[in-house]
């Protein structure tokens, strides 16, 4: 009795999910969800989502491009590419029959677009893989049309878009067809190389080869709502595992949620998601590249400036900085991303695991200049807390973080990172996944980039969970923000053997920012309003941006070289024999807190 | 405004310019804002584009020539693109009593009525507008699924046959006539079609659920001997093991060892049900909401 036979591949496995439309004309459609009958302009105004339920039909390429570019701005090219029978393959039809079928159904010679194209007049290369024609399997022509369009992109130093609809590899071209996979992935690879951005639209369904190759190659991933992605389809899984797969398993929230894609967008916002990136992308080449400086592309601010003179900031116990920073109604991440910056787009997922709340990252512009933005984020109400957990980061936090710091590197955009944490978590899935080694890399990382990093510490700076977001050109303090190599309570316990000799810790860990600017670990303090930060944000966030501008327009004229060797510098002194200022005593009125 | 901006604006329309057509209609609406022919194409054109004040140009003209037939046809048109379905029923009432034959009047009627649960309602309608049109009309198409729903199978497949008939390359419509004709005990015709949907089905993956699809139409009509042979030839070509079962208890049938009760024919014939619908469920879910090519 012949046994199933499963794919291990996957890269040659073309999932049960693909058919061949119904590509019936009908005036009124049927949806495929929610069974409702839909009056077919009605669902075109609504580009092919069911009103009823929400349902993302699929769409052809062709409608997709008329969707997503300005009208008329296609430009084709590789007329060209023909997939060609390199086997002289047949099985139940010949290879060149079924090529020919798919031809005259999708009007298409290659089964792919590639050209160039214009979104709201921000010019892209673009290419597609049409599903219509044998399920969208890559075999040599789409992987040229792929190819050729990511060449173009890089002579020409225009962003790339890449929409993706695929069964995986063409089993009928053979290991010529897994080829494409790695001809595709390189040429990716030299646009990465090159800072040129590559927008991956990965749409339903998208498997095997393609989602193992490019299509999960973006600096940008997005996916709409319930498109199926994977690797092996989900029929063969259920196989080799024996088991029913759960509902929802291998659709874009199910990627999301584990780390692997930046964005799921309905398609009704996806035109404006990819113009704001490449809009954020053309200055940033702007600056890069070209005409524009980067420090003249820096808001004009008006808060209060910071100060490197630790007298010139109202004297608090450090206990009580402890309380402020900590301050429920405290001004976090996302509050200073809304009023500090302008367009912030955020970026999820590690790409590895999941997609951390306790960190948020994106890009944003600091004035007319794009930056990257990195922040611990804790919530408000109590389940924002628990899903933010506290602000306390996993591992896969930090590897989101060091992911949107690669990307900043790649694209020449400064770094600006607020840490705001009572620590990185501990916890067994922590340890498991490497909360060490994700600490220890993202320092690592952050002490080489050859892109200006600022780092704003706005609330608690716990230890290595911190710092870990810190190993910056700059290290700004909130006057009632406190950066320690321990929780007050945690020194308390252990050296003082007392918990409740956490004021005293506190005074003794010299935590605050005072402190920390005469041991010169920081560098300058950001004015709060007088009752703290909290009483009035606005004005917080005013001085905030203030200090972020005056330190970049320090840091974005200086050669990549020098600022890694600055850097260098900066954390070489600590605790080297005479370059180490060294506290006096801590004094009685702090003591006695 | 000149003296051809109608005959202009018309002439984008029909070019499918409808960005052309409207601004040239409004542009000619701003000397003479109640010319009617304007209006029309500005509103027609405005459907197409997504425009808000479609369905209210379109009006006017209903209100202006409540006895032209296009009036309310077009105003239909414009209140079903935006959802408005009871108020576009409103209007191709109108379009029945000026022209009852009117077929586009007739299939929306009849899936506003389904929309609203009268069912019977809805079917009269559509039966009246697929004897209007020809071929694979909207109507055709949506009353497979309607009588199959009302538990009409034998009314269905004369529906899908019609379909297939007209659209003789599609396989979801192939799929139909063989999926029904099993359901009606009309067995050389379901073989006839499953074949016809390994014919035409182009993803070589699909090539499986045809054949159990003939597995299927063999073991009820008794001819367990073919049945074997078609599941030998499912086995080869089923990459994810679907086969496995149906093919075990063939085989124990033909060599006589019934006493293996461990898949009984019921089963057999579930999991042959579920491959089906399966397949069905597939071609559902691919449907683009796009003119399709074929
Ligand atoms: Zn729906």
């Amino acid at each position: 009795m012949p046994r199933t036979r499963v794919s291990r591949t996957g890269a040659i496995d073309v999932p049960e999910m693909i058919a061949p439309s119904r590509a019936l004309t009908a005036e009124w459609r049927r949806c495929p969800a929610c069974e409702a009958f839909v009056y077919y302009k009605r669902l075109k105004r609504n580009l092919g989502v069911c009103p009823e339920c929400n349902h993302h039909f699929r769409l052809r390429l062709r409608e997709r491009l008329d969707q997503l570019l300005d009208a008329d701005s296609l430009e084709e090219l590789g007329a060209e590419l023909e997939p060609v029978d390199v086997l002289s393959f047949a099985d139940s039809k010949p290879y060149a029959e079924r090529v020919a079928q798919a031809q005259r159904k999708t009007g298409s010679t290659s089964g792919a677009i590639y050209g160039t194209g214009t979104v709201d007049g921000q010019p892209l290369v673009l290419a597609g893989i049409d599903f219509d024609f044998i399920g969208g399997s890559m075999g040599g022509a789409a992987g040229e049309a792929i190819t050729l369009a990511a060449e173009l992109a890089l002579d020409t130093r225009t962003p790339l878009l890449v929409i993706s609809a695929s069964g995986g590899a063409r089993m009928q071209e053979g290991c010529v067809s897994l080829m494409q996979m790695a001809k595709t992935s390189q040429a990716i690879g030299r646009l990465a190389e090159a800072g040129v951005l590559y927008i991956s639209l990965l749409t339903d369904p998208t498997y095997g080869g393609v989602s193992a190759s490019f299509a999960s190659l973006g600096d940008v991933l997005i996916a709409e709502p319930a498109a199926h992605i994977g690797f092996a389809g989900p029929s063969v899984i259920e196989q080799t595992i024996r088991q029913k797969l759960p509902e929802g398993f291998q659709t874009a929230g199910f990627l999301f949620e584990h780390g692997m894609l930046d964005l799921v967008e309905p398609r009704e916002n996806l035109r404006r998601t990819i113009r704001g990136l490449l809009e954020l992308h053309a200055s940033a080449r702007d600056v890069r590249e070209g005409p524009a400086a980067a420090a003249d592309r820096l808001p004009k601010t008006d808060g209060q400036p910071p100060t490197s003179d630790p007298e010139a900031v109202a004297r608090r116990r450090p206990w009580e900085v402890v309380q402020l920073a900590r301050h429920l109604e405290r001004p976090h991440t996302l509050e200073y991303l809304g009023v500090v910056f302008d367009g912030f787009q955020e970026l999820h997922g590690d790409r590895l695991f999941g997609d951390d709340a306790a960190i948020v990252c994106g890009l944003a512009k600091l004035g007319e200049l794009p930056v990257v933005v990195i922040g611990h984020q804790k919530g408000r109400t109590t389940s924002e807390m628990m899903e933010r957990n506290f602000g306390m980061p996993q591992p896969d936090g930090y590897r989101k973080g060091m992911r949107l710091m690669r990307y900043a590197a790649r694209f020449g955009m400064p770094i600006v990172t607020l840490v705001d944490t009572p620590g990185a978590y501990p916890g067994v899935g922590a340890e498991e996944r490497g909360q060490s080694v994700a600490i220890a890399e993202s320092i690592m990382l952050m002490s080489r980039l050859r892109v200006p990093i600022v780092t704003l510490v706005t609330g608690e700076g716990g230890s290595g969970g911190a710092l870990a977001l810190a190993a910056s050109d700059r290290l700004l303090m909130l006057e009632n923000s406190y950066y320690s190599v321990i929780s007050p309570e945690g020194c308390a316990t252990i050296l003082f053997k007392d918990a409740a000799a956490a004021p005293r810790a506190a005074a003794a860990l010299r935590l605050t920012a005072p402190d920390l600017l005469r041991l010169r670990v920081m560098d300058a303090i950001v004015p709060e309003p007088e009752g703290g930060a909290h009483t009035d944000p606005v004005a917080a966030a005013a001085n905030v941006k203030t200090a972020l501008v005056e330190s970049l327009r320090e840091l974005v004229v200086l050669d990549p070289d020098e600022l890694v060797q600055r850097r260098y510098e900066r954390f070489r002194m600590f605790g080297a024999p005479g370059r180490q200022p060294v506290l006096p005593p801590v004094d009685a009125i702090e003591e006695s807190a | 405004m000149s003296a051809d901006t109608p005959s202009e604006a018309r002439a984008r329309f029909e070019a499918g310019d409808f960005r052309g057509a409207r601004n040239a209609a409004q542009a000619g609406l701003e000397n003479t804002p109640d010319d009617p022919d304007l209006l029309r194409i500005a509103g027609r054109a405005g459907v197409e584009l997504g425009d808000a004040d479609a369905a209210e140009q379109l009006r006017r003209v209903a209100d202006m020539r409540p006895d032209e037939v296009e009036s309310w046809r077009d105003l239909g048109d414009a209140l079903a693109a935006e959802g408005r379905t009871g108020e576009a029923a409103d209007a191709f009432r109108r379009v029945l009593k000026l022209s009852p034959d009117d077929e586009a009047a007739l299939t929306a009627l009849g899936h506003a009525a389904y929309v609203t649960g009268s069912g019977a309602d809805a079917v009269s309608y559509l039966e009246q507008a697929a004897e209007r049109a020809a071929g694979a009309s909207t109507a055709m198409i949506s009353l497979v699924d309607m009588y199959r729903e009302m538990g009409q199978p034998v009314d269905a497949l004369a529906a899908a046959v019609k379909i297939a008939e007209a659209a003789p390359t599609n396989a979801a419509a192939a799929l139909d006539v063989a999926e029904l004709s099993l359901q009606v005990e009309r067995f050389d015709e379901a073989l006839r079609a499953f074949e016809r949907t390994r014919e035409l089905d182009d993803v070589a993956e699909h090539e499986v659920y045809a054949l159990h699809g003939m597995i299927h139409v063999e073991m009820r009509r008794g001819d367990f001997e073919r049945a074997l042979e078609l599941a030998r030839e499912a086995g080869g070509v089923d990459r994810h093991g679907r086969t496995a079962e149906v093919l075990a208890f063939l085989e124990a049938r033909e060599s006589g060892d019934s006493g293996d009760e461990a898949t009984n024919l019921e089963e057999v014939e579930g999991a042959l049900s579920a491959s089906l619908a399966e397949h069905r469920r597939l071609h559902a879910q691919d449907s683009r909401f796009e003119d399709g090519g074929d």
